[in-house]
């Protein structure tokens, strides 16, 4: 039996965040489900799932209950080890982005100091961008293994799509990595205390607009979702899946989805730091600084989720207003118009950085 | 010798690495082949983890997984007849015993000269504590010469490989 | 603390496998994999040799040599996406126009 003094750190500092980050992962899972359902729901002038539960809410635990029990088919001409690999491998680079993402500096509760991240790498958002490239590879083995035509162009078409948006991602998170001077997502937050990397003119705006759009064609979002169009290709690549499986690739695509909300609240909207309604060189007028520091009593895991589903709502509400773009049109915006100007930004922001204008 | 959790995490990191090796090499597919480098790239990465090496871990991964195997599936899935398996991928008769023959030598005298071998560590020296910086410190001073004749190497196969695969030359 | 010697050993494992590959396979996608393998043998000794002698220089090394990798898989599957659509084969062996 070991000793209770050694493992006993190890629970505030490991044990609790991990569990916290876990739980809040399924929950988000299961609920963004029902938030988007409502949400494209009102804006088409419907009222959403109501029947399940007062006002809809009990609607994700039955769909969760529904893709247990649901019968697991396996396609007899698919590969069988492929075909149920994939979406495992899918959900593990998805769980495994979250683990280096911090939710706020270090909290006390009773004394003890728990910290809001499960791991704080110090390359920690080339490590969530990696996690995100290793996801496609799910994506390719789950359109091949199902020996299904619509199934392997999904998979062609997020291959092409992965490799091509992945280029102005990394540019995008390069300009922040500049402007910041680490690659670690807390000292990211702490360089912008002073001021939001989106305010950082003339750069800021144009980086965080070009990590924004890869970021919704790396997740296959509409008006990218061409890997799952279901007007051409049924449902891409997961069209042979059904039961847990299906809701698997759910899972991960809403995962995914969390993933680029963080990274952009925490890359371009300074993370868990608080709005600040006017900076403070405007001068301390009484009134100014007092709404700040009413502001900044809020803390600062609310602010970042605050920032996070303002992004998760931008997302349903661009499926409910755009149409798919082109296969060709999809390609032409990535290498003819995000890649140089992602790369102009670069080399903008390393010119000032150097000047010392940043 | 007391087997701790690292040796265990170890040795399995290790497994993860050969196995899908042997995969790569003797399978009769070639997209299982593909799929199986996948996990040894990633246990490579591991092992650079291992080894304090977070960096080349990280880039490990962008590259050989998000760029080098993806590239190669796809590669694989738009030439024709790739899973056409009746005709076997091996050479065969006296070459494949040659073949054998020359691993068998190589592995030999790898093992031979690791017998022998008497390593000039430096375990005590504290290893910097973010290498990033040690790392583009050296790439921007020491090895600045290597980095931009690499960076002009890609410029030459990101032209060369655009007009290779162009369709046709007029 | 892992001796030096199971990496070193692991590298060997691999890199003997990556030459197995290239010696026995038809197929060129297989044999580009298996360079792949040897190229990554070699970079698990340097990063080895790097941690165990405190020196960076082998981590640099090894960055050039994902570079150079990288690099040449895309050529090389260029190269041959471009043989497969002309000749209709992957096989090593049925490359022979250039033999007399």
């Amino acid at each position: 039996m070991p000793d209770m003094q050694i493992i006993l750190p190890y629970v505030f500092s490991l044990g609790i965040p991990a569990v916290l980050l876990v739980s809040f992962i399924m929950l988000n899972a299961m609920y963004l489900q029902l938030m988007e359902r409502k949400v494209l729901a009102w804006m088409q002038n419907r009222v959403g799932p109501m029947r399940t539960g007062p006002w809809g809410l009990l609607q994700p635990v039955a769909d969760a209950v529904k893709f247990i029990f649901k019968e697991d088919i396996i396609p007899a001409k698919a590969d069988k080890w492929v075909f149920s690999a994939a979406p495992l491998i899918l959900l593990v680079m998805a769980f495994g982005g979250f683990v280096a993402i911090p939710f706020g500096s270090s909290v006390q509760v009773f004394g003890k100091t728990i910290p809001l991240w499960v791991s704080d790498l110090n390359v920690g958002i080339l490590y969530i961008l990696s996690m995100a490239s290793v996801g496609t590879y799910g994506v390719i083995m789950a359109g091949w293994a199902s020996n299904n035509k619509y199934s392997l162009m999904g998979g062609f078409r997020s291959a092409a799509q992965m490799i091509s948006y992945e280029i102005p991602m990394a540019f995008a998170v390069l300009t922040v990595v500049l402007m910041a001077g680490s690659l670690n997502l807390s000292d990211i937050v702490n360089a912008q205390s002073k001021q939001w990397f989106i305010y950082a003119l003339p750069v800021g705006p144009v980086a965080f607009v070009l990590y924004l759009i890869s970021g919704i064609a790396e997740t296959n979002r509409v008006p990218f979702d061409l890997p799952e169009a279901e007007s051409e290709l049924v449902a891409g690549y997961f069209t042979e899946y059904s039961g847990i499986r299906f809701g698997l690739f759910f899972m991960a695509e809403y995962m995914n989805m969390l993933i680029v909300s963080l990274l952009v609240s925490i890359m371009f909207l300074g993370g868990w730091l608080p709005v600040q309604l006017f900076p403070d060189w405007l001068g301390s007028v009484g009134l100014v600084t007092g709404i700040n520091r009413l502001l900044a009593m809020i803390p600062g895991v609310i602010w970042l989720l605050l920032k996070l589903y303002g992004f998760m709502f931008f997302y349903i509400w661009l499926r409910a207003t755009l149409p798919r773009y082109r296969y060709d049109q999809l390609m032409a915006v990535s290498w003819k118009f995000l890649l140089p100007v992602s790369l102009g930004t670069l080399l903008v922001t390393a010119f000032m950085k150097q000047a010392g204008w940043l | 010798m007391e087997i701790g959790m690292r040796d265990i995490v170890f040795l399995c990191v290790a497994l993860l690495t050969t196995i899908p090796c042997l995969i790569v090499v003797f399978s009769r597919n070639v997209l299982y082949s593909a799929f199986a480098l996948f996990f040894t790239f990633l246990g490579t990465s591991g092992l650079y983890f291992f080894l304090d090496a977070e960096f080349l871990a990280i880039t490990q991964v962008v590259v050989y997984i998000g760029g080098v195997s993806v590239l190669l599936l796809f590669a694989i899935l738009l030439t024709k007849n790739v899973d056409e398996i009746r005709k076997t991928n091996m050479i065969s008769g006296p070459r494949m015993a040659l073949a054998g023959a020359a691993a068998l030598a190589l592995l030999g005298s790898f093992l031979y000269a690791l017998k022998g071998a008497r390593w000039a560590m430096n375990g005590n020296a504290a290893y910097p504590a973010t290498t990033i910086k040690g790392l583009g410190d050296l790439l921007l001073s020491k090895y600045l010469l290597p980095f931009e004749i690499v960076s002009i190497l890609l410029l030459a196969v990101l032209v060369g490989s655009l007009v290779i695969s162009r369709r046709s030359v007029q | 603390m892992i001796p030096l010697s199971w990496y070193v050993l692991l590298s060997a494992a691999l890199f003997t496998i990556g030459v197995v590959g290239v010696l026995t396979r038809r197929n060129v996608f297989i044999i580009l994999m298996s360079i792949e393998l040897m190229l990554n043998a070699a970079n698990i000794n340097l990063v080895a040799f790097s941690h165990y002698l405190q020196n960076l220089t082998g981590q640099i090394f090894v960055i050039f040599v994902i570079t150079v990798a990288a690099a040449e898989a895309a050529v090389a599957l260029a190269l041959i996406i471009l043989l497969a659509r002309n000749r209709g084969t992957v096989y090593v062996d049925e490359f022979n126009i250039m033999k007399g």
